[in-house]
């Protein structure tokens, strides 16, 4: 066991399961979302940088583009039921991470507070949570989406 | 105490660099390279340590080394700090306010100011949290180099309280990392390729949000305010501004095999085709993408464009969604046993490396082993495009960082070699 991340990393884990069936239970129609969310909370999304908006239509979901004043991006992918399924960044400043994570924001936190992966990346691998944000000499980019909430016919390798 | 640090020198200096046999060993420690100038050689390295770090850090594959801080001007108020991260993957120097103490204190240094007298108090983002402190300057000395007048930030200086912090800057809420424990280290020397910390965008006015650079008001109720900054006053690679051996870096880890170990040492030498002891002999050069710091990385048949080199990584980070992850160590692969693998290292000029790599479980290394060759975990999905070389890669290596504005061989950095 890493020893960076022995005590703290289980105490939080252990915290990040309770707070995740708690927002799991009182996600259903999370405020100030984006993951998990509606296109409502994308609209709140694009206006928080101020971003224009594109959308791209594919047979099994939309993709909403917002290109803010600074040159960031965010992308959400939301699905004919109008849930976002996935989110993406990419930019010369971090995001409000927790911001776009909304209801799954508290398992972002608790892996962050941990600190076991360093500065420069930070990945939650689990069966519903794929999140990664990653610090690039210059830039950042990141993702964010729900693996068992990826429409049939729909892979992961196509959320970019 | 007031000491000034002594670069590594002597017997274990040798050793390391005999190991990768780039040159023999001077008498003294100090470089003896017939300089044509006849001016003295300078020691350009700086020992270089793979440990546990500051107490209650438990790093694993964390980089330090120890860098010795001086008001501008000064030979007694210099402080000497050890467990200074080095970091390829970020430029400028940055210390914890704790770090420093009765030989400098960060009042002794000059805070940077606008052209209204404000001070510049920054903002630094990590992934996983985020630091403030006021730019200061100082004179820097690693092993036998020193920099004068260097813009670096002072972390958690209490002088510039969290209450200032601007809501943009922090990226994730409650985490704030002023403290070594937070921090994870008394400072990290980003001697990555760019020169300065920020580059153009900070200098972009109606960009400005508060999450890079601000401006302080000197008056109650201090106010600090989202501001551009020219590029001459940005916190800077240190590397890039010693007098001589200062077109990039060389680092050399001593091999360390496969299974985990204690500690490790290495050199952190400073520049490149400078002296005899930094030759860029047969390593190839890596053009790296100018304004990502990025190059390519071919794996599983996918060419990961956003890839780099980063002793600042504690494991390789790519995307493979076959490998087993830990279910107790978060971000980290747990495979059964270790695996070999393979991916191409690439630049748009054609230049490719074949690079292997092991991948071993995160839950086999012993408790108190801060090498970890094995070490890696997802880095999210083929989509993103990024495969992270963490430090692991560079153990029994020699790896080249080339500056941007400086050209080795013909090619011009940013550019990476090995």
């Amino acid at each position: 066991m890493l020893g960076r991340m022995n005590k703290v990393t289980r105490a939080a884990s252990l915290a990040a399961v309770i707070a995740a069936a708690l927002a799991g239970a009182l996600a259903a129609a999370p405020a100030q979302a984006a993951l998990g969310g509606d296109l409502a909370s994308v609209r709140r999304d694009h206006a928080a940088i101020h971003a224009t908006d594109a959308v791209t239509s594919t047979q099994y979901y939309d993709v909403h583009d917002g290109a803010g004043l600074a040159g960031e991006h965010i992308r959400e992918y939301i699905d004919r039921s109008g849930k976002v399924f996935a989110v993406t960044w990419r930019g010369p400043h971090s995001p409000d991470v927790a911001s776009l994570l909304g209801g799954y924001a508290t398992r972002y936190l608790a892996t962050a507070h941990a600190h076991h992966g360093g500065h420069h990346v930070l990945v939650i691998a689990d069966a519903d949570l794929s999140v990664s944000v990653v610090r690039l000499p210059r830039g950042w980019q990141g993702q964010a989406h729900l693996p068992q909430a990826l429409p049939a016919g729909v892979s992961g390798a196509e959320i970019r | 105490m007031n000491a000034v640090a002594k670069p590594l020198r002597g017997p274990l200096a040798c050793v390391a660099v005999l190991l990768l046999t780039l040159s023999g060993c001077g008498g003294g420690g100090a470089s003896s390279s017939a300089a044509s100038t006849g001016t003295p050689d300078v020691a350009d390295y700086a020992g270089v340590i793979v440990d546990a770090g500051p107490l209650q850090v438990n790093a694993v594959n964390a980089l330090y080394t120890t860098v010795t801080l001086c008001a501008p001007g000064s030979t007694t108020q210099c402080q000497t700090i050890d467990h200074v991260l080095v970091d390829t993957g970020s430029s400028g120097f940055r210390v914890l306010a704790s770090a420093l103490g009765s030989g400098l204190t960060s009042s002794q240094l000059n805070a940077e100011t606008d052209a209204n007298g404000n001070v510049i108090v920054e903002c630094t983002q990590f992934v996983d949290g985020y630091s403030w402190g006021p730019v200061k300057t100082a004179t820097l000395q690693v092993g036998g180099e020193t920099a004068n007048n260097v813009p670096v930030q002072v972390i958690g200086d209490p002088a510039y309280p969290s209450s200032l912090i601007p809501s943009a800057c922090m990226n994730v809420p409650n985490g704030e990392e002023d403290t070594v424990a937070q921090f994870g280290a008394n400072g990290v020397l980003g001697i990555g390729n760019y020169l300065r910390d920020c580059g153009d965008f900070c200098t972009q006015s109606g960009a400005q949000d508060g999450s890079d650079y601000n401006a302080c008001s000197t008056t109650v109720p201090v106010i600090c305010s989202p501001t551009t900054l020219d590029t001459t006053l940005q916190v800077a690679n240190p590397a890039a501004l010693f007098a001589t051996d200062n077109n990039g870096v060389l680092l050399q880890m001593g091999p360390v095999g496969s299974t985990d170990l204690s500690s490790a040492t290495g050199l952190l030498v400073f520049g490149i085709n400078t002296q005899t002891n930094n030759s860029l002999g047969t390593a190839t050069i890596f053009a790296l993408d100018a304004g990502y710091g990025t190059l390519q990385t071919s794996f599983d048949g996918v060419n990961l464009t956003q890839s780099y080199l980063d002793t600042g990584s504690d494991g390789y980070f790519l995307p493979d969604s076959s490998i087993p992850v830990c279910t107790d160590a978060t971000g980290f692969f747990c495979p059964t046993t270790p695996l070999g693998l393979s991916a191409q290292i690439q630049d748009t000029d054609g230049n490719v490396a074949a690079v292997p790599f092991t991948v071993a479980s995160a839950d086999s290394v012993p408790f108190g082993d801060a090498v970890a060759p094995g070490l890696a975990g997802p880095a999210g999905t083929d989509a993103q495009q990024t495969f992270d070389w963490g430090l692991p890669f560079f153990y029994g290596r020699n790896v080249y960082v080339i500056f941007e504005g400086s050209t080795v061989n013909n090619v011009p950095g940013p550019a990476v070699a090995f």
